[in-house]
């Protein structure tokens, strides 16, 4: 990477899907606590950097790091091979910094994502404004899961290749493995659209409003 | 100094026994030499006692105090002072005489200068006025001058036009019902006398209003309430006006010199003339007073008392009229300085004629007044009643809009119109309303209480506040106005809907785009926000590979597979590969295909590196920040989008743009809204 000069291609960016989360699971019976894990441990719980079509992401990325919370032994959990998770126990939840790491030959430099780690299922209210809300699945068991795409302006030649080598970027129409896909985009759009339209209701009566106030005011100023 | 080195060498062998004796001798020595240095330099130190002082000067210089007596006069000369007679004017003949003392050193130069002044006026008299008698008067004048009063020239009088009967009655009348002739004239009398001092001309006039018949202008005093004081006042009054007039025909003529032998001439003339007019007034007024014997039986005693203060009145007007021919004169002379002693005789001769024919009119009058004595008499009571009533309401404006109305006709008329038009057209802007006003405010303003004072001036620091916040807020809008004023993309749009305007497009995007290909290593800075070139270009690339994907649509795949690895093993320097790249991919992928591999291309430059699409996102002031988060709530929408794709991220920052704006918008609405209440609030106190 140092004193290789990276050529980059220019005009084009690339964007790579991501999804990142975590899993956790209460502790019970048929999920009990590793055995060196501190007795106060209630959840189970995994973080996790995947790709959302369960593509292989080592392809470009070379490494990730967890950073837990300080009082874990070792905050800094590197992970530097498929899948990139990391399995752990606690009893809180706190936000998790997770960098990662491209593949030295690309020349890239890594980026942070953050995540709320969540153990407890939240009131569906709360979960509908909040991106990356918790969601329950089975029993007991909370998923929160966020997407992200990674986004290479002008790549370089190397990572160009690696990017390109196969065709992944595309989400699924429909998927019942997962809750990100092209539908859930385009609904999404659909909601920003109306929000928009709405705002730009408000901003054209707003407009009017304060020309009809700026003209009174001129009015009233020449009398 | 040897003698010391040989002291020193003599003692240098008792050194090593009496050291101690040779230390004091030493000593002794240098206190004798500082000593006699002292009495030397007794102000100054010894050199080698200042070094020894060290770095620290003295704080106190030590310098010796000598006596310092007071500057001697410079006694000269002796100072001649004579004691001189003096008139203060020098035209009055007859005036009082005071005396002063005069310097005479002083005196002789400013002598030596009038009289050079003199000597030069006197020549041109003397060239222009050849009878012998107007050369006798100059000697006389020349006497005068000669303790002519140093002040004098101080003495200077307004020039108030001025008007004769017959000029008032053919151009005055018409101006104003509540004013006639005589008033008039006193008006201009007094504001001559006071200089237009209103404060003083308001507070010294009194005018008597006096019967009027309707054509003659013989006048006889009204019984007024007070006619003994009135009577006594008038006279003192005419008295007074008289001196001042004569004063003044004579000033005039003082301050030009040339003029004043015409003037005595003419004095005398008045003089003679005044005594045949006074015989001539007495007779008139005796009918005067027969006439009315029957209307004022009780006032006849005054009657006779006011037809003598009535007499000395006409020959003030006189006066007055012969100066203001004099005047005349005298502006003539100034002209065309040759003609001045024939059109002096002229003007004599003129007053005398209008005397004259004032008489007439006066026997005129009389005889008529006799055969219309009753009606007559009904008017004159009427007048005296309205007269009574406007000499209580004369008030310092009445008195003041009616001498400028009456001054800018006669200026107007005059024929320097162009020269007096500035002077007209302020004389003209008097409005009486205006000052009534104006006045009224002032006297509020002084009734003032100190607490109102006071609250004033915390409003006028309050209406400051305010300015500077609206001239903010101004600023503010008007950056708001702009803001909202940015072309709309759609109208454009319209131009390229038909196939026509969409290949003109075509033709000039390629262009466009052929040469930002050759430049691509030259750095352009990058557009502001999604314009929508690029967007068409997107669009135009995409039809341009519609058309070739039909060419190629069979070695496509197959490149398209391999590329990677075709690339890595070919031996292409770096330049062309990139490019090749970058052409590849324009020509050969779809949209689609694009979006499988997640390519997007830009025309703009962007900041090579990679990124999160979700961070990404414009971010505002803290506070518009804030309030945009919270209106995102509102419509349901999370602060972060869920999926953050390219299109969903490209809205949602619009989303947020068009909000920010709307909260900026809803903040100067606000703003407006207060200040048009307060103008609105304003306007009601008003």
């Amino acid at each position: 990477m140092a004193g290789q000069i990276q050529r980059r291609i220019h005009g084009i960016s690339i964007s790579k899907p991501i999804i990142y989360g975590n899993y956790a699971e209460p502790v019970s019976e048929k999920n009990p606590l590793p055995p060196n894990a501190p007795k106060d441990h209630t959840h189970i719980w995994t973080l996790f950097v995947k790709d959302p079509t369960g593509q292989d992401l080592s392809t470009y990325i070379k490494r990730v790091v967890f950073k837990l919370h300080e009082t874990y032994p070792n905050p800094n959990r590197t992970v530097d091979h498929p899948p990139f998770e990391l399995r752990e126990s606690g009893w809180g939840e706190f936000e998790v910094a997770i960098k990662i790491y491209f593949n030295s030959i690309c020349g890239e430099k890594s980026v942070t994502l953050y995540h709320n780690l969540k153990l407890h299922p939240y009131p569906p209210e709360v979960v509908s404004l909040n991106a990356g809300a918790p969601v329950t699945t089975k029993e007991g068991r909370v998923e929160s899961i966020l997407y992200e795409e990674i986004v290479f302006n002008e790549p370089t030649e190397k990572m160009f290749r690696l990017l390109t080598a196969k065709p992944g970027s595309l989400l699924p129409y429909r998927s019942e493995k997962t809750p990100f896909t092209k539908e859930h985009e385009r609904e999404e759009e659909d909601r920003i659209d109306q929000a928009k339209e709405l705002v730009r209701h408000q901003l054209e009566k707003r407009t009017a409003e304060f020309r009809e106030l700026e003209v009174e005011r001129q009015r009233l100023m020449q009398m | 100094m040897t003698s010391d080195i040989l002291d020193v060498l003599n003692i240098s062998e008792k050194t090593r026994v009496e050291g101690n004796e040779l230390k004091r001798k030493r000593s002794e020595q240098k206190e004798n030499a500082a000593n006699s240095a002292k009495r030397q330099r007794a102000g100054q130190m010894n050199r080698e006692l200042f070094n020894l002082i060290g770095p620290n000067l003295p704080p106190v210089s030590v310098k010796r105090n000598t006596i310092k007596f007071k500057e001697k006069l410079k006694l000269n000369k002796e100072v001649k002072w004579e004691w001189q007679a003096f008139t203060p004017r020098s035209g009055v003949k007859n005036g009082p005489k005071f005396h002063h003392w005069v310097k005479t050193t002083v005196n002789k130069s400013q002598n030596t200068s009038t009289e050079a002044d003199k000597s030069t006026s006197g020549q041109d008299n003397l060239t222009l006025n050849k009878s012998t008698t107007e050369k006798k008067e100059e000697s006389a004048e020349s006497d005068n001058l000669k303790n002519k009063y140093r002040f004098e020239k101080y003495n200077t009088k307004l020039a108030i036009p001025d008007f004769t009967k017959a000029y008032y009655d053919e151009n005055l009348k018409g101006l104003d019902e509540g004013w006639d002739y005589s008033e008039t004239r006193y008006l201009f009398d007094i504001a001559k006398l006071y200089d237009l001092r209103w404060a003083v001309i308001a507070d010294n006039y009194e005018y008597i209003p006096v019967k009027k018949t309707a054509d003659s202008e013989t006048n006889v005093p009204s019984d007024a309430v007070n006619e003994n004081k009135a009577s006594s006042n008038v006279t003192e009054e005419d008295s007074k006006i008289k001196t001042k007039e004569e004063s003044d025909t004579k000033e005039d003529d003082e301050a030009e010199k040339e003029a004043e032998t015409n003037a005595e001439t003419n004095a005398e003339t008045n003089a003679e003339k005044k005594a045949e007019t006074k015989v001539e007034r007495k007779e008139n007024t005796d009918d005067d007073t027969n006439t009315h014997a029957d209307e004022k039986q009780n006032d006849r005693t005054k009657v006779s008392d006011g037809g003598k203060t009535e007499n000395e009145k006409k020959q003030v007007k006189v006066d007055t009229d012969s100066s203001l021919s004099a005047q005349k004169g005298e502006e003539d002379q100034l002209l065309k300085a040759e003609s001045k002693g024939k059109t002096d005789i002229k003007d004599s001769d003129d007053g005398t004629k209008a005397q004259e024919k004032i008489f007439e009119k006066g026997k005129d009058s009389s005889r008529e007044m006799k055969q219309h004595d009753n009606t007559i008499s009904d008017k004159m009571q009427n007048n005296a009643n309205s007269d009574g009533d406007k000499l209580q309401g004369r008030t310092i404006e009445d008195l003041k809009d009616r001498l400028y109305k009456v001054s800018a006709v006669i200026l107007e008329k005059s024929g320097d119109e162009i020269k007096d038009a500035a002077l007209i057209r302020s004389l003209k802007s008097f409005n009486k309303n205006k000052e009534y006003e104006r006045r009224s405010y002032l006297e509020h303003l002084i009734e003032r209480t100190p607490t109102e004072i006071a609250e004033e001036e915390s409003l006028v620091v309050e209406a400051r506040k305010f300015e500077l916040a609206a001239k903010k807020m101004l600023i503010e809008r008007a950056q708001l106005l702009q803001l909202l004023d940015f072309p709309q993309a759609s109208s454009s749009v319209q131009k390229y809907m038909t196939s026509q305007g969409l290949t003109d497009l075509y033709n000039v995007l390629m262009n466009a785009d052929k040469s930002k290909k050759r430049k691509t290593e030259t750095p352009v800075p990058p557009e502001l926000g999604p314009s929508a070139l690029p967007h068409t270009q997107l669009m135009q690339v995409k039809q341009q590979e519609a058309q070739q994907r039909v060419n190629r649509k069979t070695s496509r795949r197959k490149k398209k597979s391999t590329s990677p690895e075709s690339h890595s093993g070919s031996s292409l320097p770096y330049d062309n590969e990139g490019m090749e790249i970058h052409n590849l991919l324009r020509s050969r992928l779809t949209q689609e295909q694009m979006d499988v591999y997640g390519i997007s291309l830009h025309e703009e430059k962007i900041q090579p590196g990679v990124i999160l699409r979700s961070q990404k996102l414009p971010s505002f002031k803290p506070m518009v920040q804030n309030k945009v988060f919270e209106m995102l709530n509102e419509v349901g929408i999370a602060a972060r989008p869920t999926m953050p794709t390219a299109r969903v991220c490209h809205k949602f920052e619009e989303l947020m743009k068009s909000m920010a704006s709307l909260i900026d918008l809803k903040k100067q609405t606000d703003n407006l809204r207060t200040e048009i209440s307060l103008i609105k609030s304003q306007r009601n106190a008003d």
